[in-house]
């Protein structure tokens, strides 16, 4: 089988897959034990049971389970927030979609009528929070800076994690590696709030870094007047990316670390090393061309893997951080039983994993030329 | 066969030993051969004797730590390689002494094509074009029989099957046509029919290129089809070297004598094949005296006291035992 036949099947497959995820998903928030009114009345005692059975009914909480998931995943009549004449605005929805697609970039007008239905969740449309307002714009203004965080504690697992995994591996037991291998057991058993805190406290509060003051809050500063400059805002935004993603980057950069190590030291085991150097190759080309390419294997199922689970955000460092990324959004709704938005960002991660894995199967392909797919 | 000429490769008195936990692993002790331009010799031993640290110890690949050469000489073209820096060492390596592997399923890189591998050893070596390092790599490949070479040097190495592999092997091995192979226990991985091929082409190139050839192996059989000479290793000592004649018609040495009646001859009827009483010793502490002195129906006081002397029975064969050419 190809390998465009072998992704064309695995995309076919993750079709059932994210059906069966979207169920599981939407039972579990169904019948958790308290939802949004009832959160609602707790702040609100006062809260008569007729408000309350108001408030479910507009928000389409009193509807059947199945009937609310099918709202949810396919789309609604707009005006009454219900099923309306469902399969005629359905129909003339998906019709019309190239239509009204090409109507909009403003080339061409096919007088394409407007449509009272508000398309659900499989036409990329994530409906609106109990709050009211819309998930997805919701979503597109946090995600920014939760991947802007993550990308970056990444790139900082892997530029600290291979070379010195690589290190360790080249001198086990030699007094760096020691080092290393501890730094890396502290950052795998540490819990970030409490490494957060500290690295507040040490870098920001008692300044023990040359005196320099670490922004800890937010992801820029609230002292911006909107007179700065591009460069002065970058500097500003750079800078409070500092601490969060050292300690984001903490945990990452032990397990790549590890993971190096360990796979390093089991190749360089390995016969072909010692074909290798029996050719006369330098120590360097048996090491970053012969060893490199077969140790980096499990670190990229791992790094893939942990791709998927980027705007999932680290919630507890975005926490104690005051980051206004989803991770820290995604808390304050699951406080609030949210569930609208809650089936938004797990569905949005649920996708991502499948992505990723489909991507690093891909590159697995590509960098050992054993498996065929 | 006589070799009047000074020798290629001369050992004297090596030792390498592995410093671990335990103990110190004498592995090789004081092991001295000669191996000349266009001879074979086979080395022949149980496993975990020392063969393989002995021929690693020759190319200074013994994996330090824990292992290290602690005394004795390596004598190459009249170079002592241990005195070399590893420089001058990486352009000897793969240039004028190749080695060949035990099991070409693992030794091949799985992640770079043959083409790859052939030709990372010709242009590391020779000042060749690229196109020039091809020609040469499927020229190689042809010469160890390889068929379709001009195609199948584009493949990765688990395309090929375990003798093609070894086949490989060679030809990158033999590619800057070193003046020395060692080759440890090339075939033992191989199923039979493949060994004879595989064995025969060593044999072939080996006469053709006129280069001189150390052949590890546990398999008395091989040594009889191939080498001119061959040096007998028992726990880290060379107990017995002769040419290969002689170690079958009249061994000397009591393990060679085990050894030999441990296997079935075709040209003599034996009714049970012999057994060597005992177990291989622990080389962190080794037995005192002659290092097969418990294993030896022979054994004497003596022998487990005093270090044999090594004893030139007849002119080159040579046996590492008290009562030498007595027994």
């Amino acid at each position: 089988m190809s390998l465009r036949n072998y992704v064309i099947r695995r995309l076919l497959f993750s079709i059932p897959l994210f059906l069966g995820i979207s169920i599981i998903l939407f039972a579990l928030m169904i019948n958790a034990p308290a939802d949004y009114v009832d959160v609602l009345r707790l702040t609100n005692p006062t809260m008569s049971p007729e408000e309350a059975a108001n408030i479910r009914h507009n928000l389409g909480l009193d509807r059947e389970p199945m009937e609310q998931y099918i709202l949810w995943l396919l789309g609604r009549n707009s005006e009454v927030g219900d099923w309306g004449n469902f399969f005629e605005e359905f129909a003339n929805f998906v019709i019309f979609i190239p239509f009204r697609f090409i109507q909009d970039t403003g080339v061409l007008d096919f007088g394409v009528p407007d449509s009272n239905f508000e398309p659900g969740f499989i036409f990329g449309n994530m409906g609106r929070s109990f709050t009211g307002s819309s998930i997805n714009s919701i979503i597109g203004a946090l995600a920014w800076e939760t991947i802007k965080l993550q990308l970056a504690s990444l790139l900082m697992s892997l530029m600290i994690g291979i070379p010195l995994g690589i290190f360790s591996a080249r001198k086990p037991y030699s007094r760096l590696d020691n080092l290393g291998t501890t730094l890396a057991l502290f950052g795998v058993s540490m819990p970030v709030f409490w490494t957060g805190i500290m690295f507040i406290l040490l870098f920001s509060d008692y300044k023990i870094f040359f005196g320099i003051r670490f922004p800890a809050l937010g992801s820029t500063s609230y002292t911006l007047t909107g007179n700065e400059g591009a460069i002065e805002l970058l500097v500003d935004e750079l800078a409070h990316m500092i601490l969060p993603t050292i300690v984001l980057g903490l945990a990452g950069t032990a397990l790549v670390l590890r993971l190096t190590r360990s796979s390093m030291l089991e190749v360089l085991r390995q016969d072909y090393i010692l074909t290798a150097r029996s050719k006369g190759l330098p120590e360097r080309l048996v090491i970053y061309k012969h060893a490199l390419r077969n140790a980096l294997l499990p670190v990229v199922t791992v790094v893939g893997l942990s791709i998927g689970f980027l705007l999932a955000g680290a919630a507890l460092t975005e926490t104690v951080f005051s980051w206004p990324g989803l991770g820290r959004e995604a808390v304050a709704r699951i406080n609030l039983r949210d569930y609208n938005f809650m089936m938004g960002v797990n569905m949005l991660i649920a996708i991502m994993v499948i992505v990723s894995n489909l991507v690093t199967d891909i590159t697995y392909a590509f960098l050992d030329p054993r498996i065929r797919y | 066969m006589t070799f009047a000429e000074e020798p290629l490769l001369e050992l004297e008195h090596l030792k390498t030993q592995f410093f671990t936990e335990d103990g110190v692993v004498k592995a090789v002790d004081d092991v001295s051969f000669k191996l000349h331009r266009g001879e074979v010799l086979g080395l022949v031993g149980e496993s975990g004797c020392g063969k393989t640290i002995t021929s690693l110890s020759i190319l200074k690949l013994v994996p330090t730590p824990p292992g290290k050469i602690v005394g004795g000489k390596v004598m190459f073209n009249g170079e002592d390689l241990l005195e070399l820096s590893e420089e001058r060492m990486r352009q000897i390596r793969g240039n004028e002494i190749s080695m060949i592997f035990q099991d070409p399923m693992t030794s091949l890189n799985p992640v770079f094509t043959v083409k790859n591998q052939i030709l990372e050893n010709i242009k590391l070596h020779q000042d060749v074009s690229e196109d020039e390092a091809l020609e040469k790599g499927i020229e190689l490949m042809q010469m160890v029989g390889i068929p379709e070479a001009r195609r199948r040097i584009n493949d990765y190495p688990h395309l090929f099957s375990g003798g093609m592999r070894q086949r490989v092997m060679i030809a990158m091995a033999l590619s800057c046509n070193p003046q020395m192979l060692i080759a440890d226990e090339p075939t033992t991985a191989l199923d039979v029919t493949i060994q004879a091929q595989v064995l025969d082409l060593i044999k072939d190139l080996q006469e053709d290129l006129n280069m001189a050839v150390l052949y590890i192996t546990h398999n008395l059989g091989v040594i009889a089809e191939i080498a001119d000479n061959v040096a007998v290793m028992y726990a880290g000592n060379i107990v017995e070297y002769t040419d290969v004649n002689t170690i079958y018609d009249k061994p000397d040495h009591p393990y060679t004598r085990a050894l030999l009646s441990s296997i079935p001859r075709m040209d003599k009827k034996i009714s049970r094949l012999g057994v060597i009483r005992g177990t291989v010793p622990n080389l962190i502490t080794p037995p005192s005296g002659c290092r097969f002195h418990p294993r030896c129906p022979y054994a004497t006081e003596k022998c487990s006291t005093q270090v044999p002397p090594y004893v030139e029975i007849e002119p080159s064969h040579f046996s590492f035992c008290h009562y030498a050419a007595t027994l």
